[in-house]
């Protein structure tokens, strides 16, 4: 390992033709085939791909973390021209040593952390849970960098500081900060030792919109200030690309296009282009999301030709020879792995879905759902916790919430994590009791004590849970998950109507050929298609109201699209009530036409959506837009410092959204903001919410729009 | 008939790793050997005190302490007893206390764990602050209390089995409802108008059988163990029934002066029989593992 | 207060109801007894006048609580009872003892713990290969082997056909004079007190019956700690810290090991019940005199309030050692805490 390679010393990284097999119970898994690529310094690339395209395998062959298992079996990486990673010393770090692991890992020594640092996605596991962030961020000092414990306690003090992280963090245990202080703590400590280059494996996944905004702010921030280069790993292109300089796209472990990132509109892969085509969007208008067809390949066996052949519409026979996979130039800065390369406007096709609107419902009803000033608190755990009596000890999940659905209207409840719309969508899904008010399903009060009342009423109202892989029995076979409603309530008559209930639910949902899946059990289907079986189940029933608790956020990318439109699809062909909750404004714009914002317990703002998006009137709601069109790379924002403190607080000010709320007044504290009517059915509970709303009116979220500006035309 | 029960078990366990847990089952080395060495002892437990060579309470004082031989395979105790035929009568008796004692704790443990976990609040604790307490005495201890106060026997040592066996079983059928309780599907089940009995038959008492007849075979193990040292301690089986572990006692005194088979060939019965049950429950484990994480 | 002591108070006011509930057990334990305890004292020749004489005394003729109040009321001025058999205090006989099953406890941990923390940490570096099979090979054996039948095996191999160790009759060689008592512990007392003579004798005693003792600690705690290892070893936190580079020790020990350690906080907790037991058995194996093979004679002589006594102490031992492990996890692990 001692090579220097001349003519890659001007790259930071070298990738060059990298093979990863893993083996797996003696099967072989070819996780990356024929990877090049380079980086210069201060540059930025965004590998994008879904799970098992190879990305993180990729991220963990560059930091030679790889398992024992692994074996590169051609190619080799270099660092500023030095080789890191060959077939002889493999990609894989082992606590076992032996004299060849020992040398590697000396060789290694300098550029571990001091040259390549990387980042995982902190909200999770990525920080020792069992000490406090101060020392393990001093650790990178004292035992990379020679420091005494002093000095390091200095530098790490600093550096939380630099990442605007107050110093109380120093002597925190992970499981006492937010996800998005984790975050921020990992960045930290990757750029620890100024290291060259970063590679940041999905950063943000599982952070609130707002939060991943931030921290995005922050990873650029920090790339020009101490001219780093990065990796940028992630599922979501539009993501990526605002934050990086190129592109790569990555699919069964191989690339397939690479291409600078303003033009990622332009991809020409099939699957890019898919890929692109299957967001749902906030910056353009609502137009077809196409999903697409089929899943990524087994990687136990060698692929000859292209790997996305199967699912490809454009496919013809020469795809499948040797060589379909290379690389080929079409213009600058731009490759892309395919011999075909149809023309774009051919790829058009796919389902048209039809832009939300409200069913026909002739009905007698005037409202299908009502809520009715329904409040839900949580009583913390008590017991012998007498001892803990300063803590607040109940949680208001729910304040004083009213919302009235008519028949055929499709809904959507948009908020983040701890705003209470899951809270919400239970009470409505009959799941939860609300502490107080009233709650009416088709006209009729419910009482939750009435266990036969309930019962009936469940028959109206159905709902689909986040989660496809826990909502259905691992133990239940497709048949059975499906057949458990129809036995429950009876709605047969003989096995014959059993049978053919089942089937045309299945068939129904697309699953077909419907006898291949009828024995399947959950842990062999993908993610998509178990949230098919939960909706089939659930339409099974015949419901009246269809309660969708953010169906779509724990799915692959490209399986979002498909479960959006079967989702459209059976809400217009049954005439359904549809009340959608979710984190991602974009995917609500995509389903319903009326938007309720909810934070902490109130909704601050609702109206129609396209109304609601364009001329937000409240303060959180325009940050939230204009986080999820920041992200998309249309508006590079400062929405203010203040609003990412997520705050804990022991009592609620009178607009629970003032201490983060950058136009915030004394005012706002002490005095609750009225239901302030905008006309058309757009309501938003603020102080200032009509100069909101006029000043949005004339210039229009995603022109340019700015908090700053926001605050002098408001009077502040 | 065959194909069914196939079916039944396939279909219970089969939701895991493994679609066909008999298969993999099968196929395992510690499945086989631990599944081979009971088939023995059951062998052994029906037809053993049939084909033991001599009677094993016979005494017969001219013929002490002699080493193995054609004879006698196994040697002879101090009353000239062949150790082989008591070993024969002995695993009839520990094999049936063994399963006895377990299988009742089985069923208590499970419904008590089952109820606890399923009716919460005071239930729960109250019938965990119980199961606690037993935990607070080691098992040897607490049989020896049971025996002073019901005096040493046969039924001591299966209460003292009993008791020492529930707090497990409603330990783990407890924790198994209440995570089921809170998984999704069962709320999934809720929604669609699932009522209490129905999750309970179709949801809870499924996912709670392969947890707990890991415990079943690994407690055997343990009876096995528990039971043949009350006997070595006197307060179990009293002379002159043979039992394992009183018949180690019988030959503690020898092994000093090298009359090792008295006391080392019951021994080698326990441990095989105890490797065997604990075989099998790690086996069950892999088997039933069921992936609901992913 | 910070939130390891908040725990430490919340902590304790659990022990207490389990402590009770431990007395509340053994007195009624104690008073299941078949048959009159006073007429099995006696013996079958009585009078009935000393009859009478002895229930009051007893107090076997006041109704079940106040025998209870009693009986608290004695505890509470640390008596636990009398013993008519030996015709003293149980008292006396229990601070004998202790100390020596005490020093055979201590002695089979200071063997156990770290062969069994090295072994899992061991095996679990070498997954799926040779010398993880092997330790697993031994696990199983270990768990498999009741304890006193391996001491047979022990002093048959070691004594018996070695003759390295000594013969197993107790804590010292017969002929040797015990050292001057200052805790009742022999090893720590020649030392204490420079006997050199009697501390190799009384050392060279111990190690067959604390190696015995030990292995079916070792097995379950190195299996428990070999698999949580594999555990932590996959977790994200780990894999950054490989990529630090951290020095290899400190990624085993800070990282790695406090966190592969809870569990086994939790399964180490439970073999204290199971060492407990072991020292009984091992006890009346070596003629070791410690509170198990007291037991044990005073079953045989049907001395209710001495093995009443020591089911007591047992107890709320164990309920100690659960109390402190709750405390040793909730100190490495600060999210317990609350």
């Amino acid at each position: 390992m001692e090579e220097f390679e001349e003519k890659y010393s001007d790259y930071v990284l070298y990738v060059e033709n990298l093979s990863v097999v893993y083996t797996l119970k003696g099967r072989t898994v070819y996780a990356l085939t024929d990877v090049s690529f380079g980086i210069r310094e201060s540059e930025a690339i965004g590998i994008v791909g879904e799970s098992g395209c190879g990305k993180s395998t990729l991220a963990m062959a560059i930091s030679h973390i790889l398992s024992q298992n692994s074996r590169v079996t051609s190619g080799k990486i270099y660092y500023r021209g030095k080789v890191i990673v060959d077939q002889e010393s493999g990609a894989s770090f082992t606590l076992r040593e032996n004299s060849k692991s020992r040398k590697i890992e000396q060789k290694l020594k300098v550029i571990r952390w001091n040259g390549i640092s990387i980042i995982f996605q902190g909200a999770l596991d990525s920080l020792n849970p069992l000490l406090r962030i101060g020392e393990q961020i001093s650790d990178i000092f004292v035992y990379k960098a020679g420091m005494t414990r002093e000095q390091a306690r200095e530098r790490s003090r600093e550096l939380l500081s630099g990442v605007g992280l107050d110093l109380w963090v120093m002597d925190a245990f992970p499981h006492q900060l937010s996800g998005g202080m984790k975050q921020r703590v990992i960045i930290a400590m990757a750029i620890a030792l100024r290291p060259g280059l970063i590679i940041a494996d999905e950063p943000t996944t599982s952070l609130d919109v707002i939060t991943q905004y931030r921290i995005v702010e922050e990873i650029n921030r920090l790339r020009s200030a101490f001219k780093l280069s990065i990796i940028n790993i992630s599922h979501d292109i539009s993501l990526v690309s605002h934050i990086s300089d190129r592109i790569m796209v990555m699919y069964a472990g191989r690339v397939i296009e690479k291409l600078p990132s303003n033009h990622f509109e332009r991809a020409s892969h099939p699957y890019t282009h898919m890929l692109v085509q299957s967001l749902p969007r906030l910056d353009k208008e609502v137009s077809v999301i196409s999903p697409i067809r089929g899943a990524p390949p087994s990687l136990t066996r060698v692929i000859t030709g292209c790997p996305f052949y199967e699912r490809c519409d454009f496919h013809q026979d020469r795809c499948t020879a040797e060589g379909a996979s290379d690389l080929r130039v079409i213009g600058s800065g731009h490759e892309v792995a395919c011999v075909i390369l149809p023309v774009m406007e051919k790829m058009e096709k796919g389902t048209r879905a039809a832009a939300p609107m409200d069913n026909d419902f002739s009905s007698s009803l005037t409202e299908v759902i009502s809520i009715d000033h329904v409040s839900k608190i949580f009583a913390k755990k008590t017991g012998i916790r007498e001892i803990t009596a300063s803590k607040r000890s109940e949680i208001v999940a729910l304040d004083d919430v009213s919302l009235v659905v008519s028949p055929g209207e499709t809904v959507a409840l948009v908020g983040e994590t701890g705003s209470g719309k899951t809270t919400l969508s239970r009470i409505i899904g009959l799941l939860e009791v609300p502490s107080s008010g009233t709650v009416r399903i088709m006209g009729d009060a419910v009482d939750f004590q009435n266990g036969k009342q309930l019962k009936k009423l469940r028959t109206a109202v159905q709902t689909i849970f986040q989660d496809p892989f826990q909502s259905i029995n691992p133990r239940f076979s497709v048949r059975k998950a499906i057949s458990e409603p129809l036995i429950i309530n009876k709605l047969y008559r003989d096995q014959n109507e059993f049978m053919e209930t089942i089937k045309s639910a299945l068939t129904d949902a697309e699953l077909t050929p419907v006898e291949d899946y009828l024995e399947k059990y959950p842990h062999e289907l993908s993610g998509g298609q178990r949230q098919r079986v939960s909706i089939a189940r659930a339409m099974v029933m015949k419901p009246k109201i269809l309660v969708a608790d953010e169906p779509i956020s724990m799915l692959d990318v490209s399986l979002r699209a498909g479960i959006l439109n079967f989702m459209n699809k059976i809400v217009r062909t049954l005439g359904l009530t549809l009340f959608y909750i979710t984190h991602d404004i974009a995917s609500a714009r995509y389903v319903s036409k009326k938007i309720y914002v909810l934070y902490r317990g109130t909704i601050v703002e609702s109206g129609s959506t396209e109304d609601l998006i364009k001329y937000s009137a409240h303060p959180y709601t325009i940050a939230l837009v204009l986080s999820s069109i920041g992200l998309s790379g249309l508006a590079s924002e400062t929405l203010g410092e203040k609003i990412f403190e997520a705050t804990e607080q022991d009592h609620y000010p009178k607009c629970k959204f003032a201490p983060r709320c950058p136009l915030a007044v004394d005012r706002c504290f002490t005095e609750e903001p009225e239901k302030l009517d905008l006309g058309a059915g757009h309501y938003a509970k603020c102080h200032f919410a009509g100069d909101i709303y006029n000043y949005t009116r004339k210039i229009g979220i995603g022109n340019g729009l700015n908090m700053a500006d926001l605050k002098i035309k408001v009077g502040r | 008939m065959y194909s069914q029960t196939i079916n039944r078990v396939r279909r219970t366990f089969g939701a895991g790793k493994y679609r066909d847990p008999i298969n993999y089952f099968l196929r395992s080395p510690t499945g086989l050997v631990g599944l081979g060495i009971l088939l023995v002892y059951a062998f052994l437990a029906i037809f053993g005190p049939d084909l033991a060579p001599y009677n094993p309470l016979t005494l017969h004082l001219n013929q002490e302490l002699l080493p193995p031989s054609a004879a006698h395979i196994m040697g002879t105790d101090e009353y000239g007893r062949d150790i082989w035929s008591r070993i024969l009568y002995a695993i009839r008796l520990d094999m049936f206390i063994a399963f006895a004692a377990v299988s009742a704790s089985y069923l208590i443990g499970v419904s008590l764990g089952i109820l606890s976990g399923y009716l919460g609040r005071i239930t729960d604790n109250v019938i965990m602050r119980i199961m606690d307490i037993l935990l607070s005495f080691p098992s040897i201890l607490f049989a020896i209390a049971i025996a002073i106060a019901i005096g040493p026997g046969f039924v001591t040592i299966i209460i003292a089995v009993i008791v020492v066996s529930i707090p497990g079983f409603a330990r783990i059928a407890r924790s198994t409802v209440l995570s089921t309780k809170n998984d999704l599907y069962v709320t999934a089940s809720i929604s669609q108008g699932g009522s209490k009995l129905h999750i309970m038959f179709q949801h809870i008492l499924p996912s709670s059988i392969s947890p707990t007849i890991v415990l079943y075979a690994l407690s055997l193990g343990n009876a096995i163990i528990v039971a043949a040292g009350l006997s070595f301690l006197g307060v179990g089986i009293p002379p002159p029934t043979p039992e394992l572990g009183a018949m180690i006692t019988e030959g503690l005194q020898f092994v000093v002066s090298g009359q090792w088979w008295v006391s080392i060939f019951p021994g080698i019965f326990i441990v095989l029989i105890v490797i065997a049950f604990n075989m099998l429950g790690d086996t069950i484990r892999e088997v039933t593992d069921v992936t609901m994480r992913r | 207060m910070n939130s390891f002591q908040k725990f430490i108070i919340y902590r304790v006011l659990t022990l207490i109801p389990t402590i009770f509930g431990v007395i509340i057990i053994t007195f009624l334990l104690s008073r299941v007894v078949p048959g009159n305890p006073a007429l099995i004292l006696i013996g079958p020749e009585v009078n009935k006048q000393e009859l009478l004489v002895l229930e009051n005394e007893l107090g076997l003729n006041k109704p079940l609580w106040v025998q209870f109040f009693i009986y608290l009321n004695q505890l509470a001025h640390f008596n636990l009872g009398y013993s008519y058999i030996l015709a003293q205090p149980v008292n006396y006989e229990i601070s004998q003892r202790f100390p020596v099953s005490f020093e055979l406890a201590i002695a089979s941990l200071v063997i156990a713990i770290p062969v069994a923390i090295l072994s899992g940490i061991y095996a679990a570096l070498r997954a799926n290969k040779s010398g993880d099979h092997a330790t697993r090979v031994f696990s199983l054996l270990g768990i498999s082997m009741p304890v006193f039948w391996v001491d047979i095996v022990l002093i048959l191999v070691f004594y018996t056909y070695l003759g390295i160790a000594p013969a197993p009759y107790g804590q010292i060689s017969i002929g040797m004079t015990p050292p001057v008592r200052i805790t009742g512990m022999y090893i720590l007392d020649s030392l204490l007190t420079f006997n050199f003579a009697d501390f190799l004798n009384t050392s060279w005693h111990i190690i067959l019956p604390a190696v015995g003792l030990s292995l079916a600690g070792i097995a379950t705690i190195s299996r428990v700690v070999r698999s949580s290892m594999l555990d932590v070893l996959n977790r994200d936190f780990m894999r950054t810290a490989f990529a630090i580079g951290l020095p290899r020790k400190v990624i085993i020990n800070k990282y790695a090991l406090r966190n592969a350690m809870l569990p086994a906080i939790t399964v180490a907790a439970i073999q204290a019940g199971a060492l407990m037991s072991g020292v009984v058995l091992t006890e009346t194996v070596f003629s070791w005199q410690g509170l198990g093979l007291y037991a044990v004679q005073a079953i045989d002589q049907l001395d209710y309030p001495s093995v009443m006594a020591v089911v007591l102490i047992s107890g709320i031992l164990f309920a100690f050692f659960n109390f402190v492990a709750d405390l040793l996890y909730a100190y490495v692990d600060p999210r317990v805490r609350l």
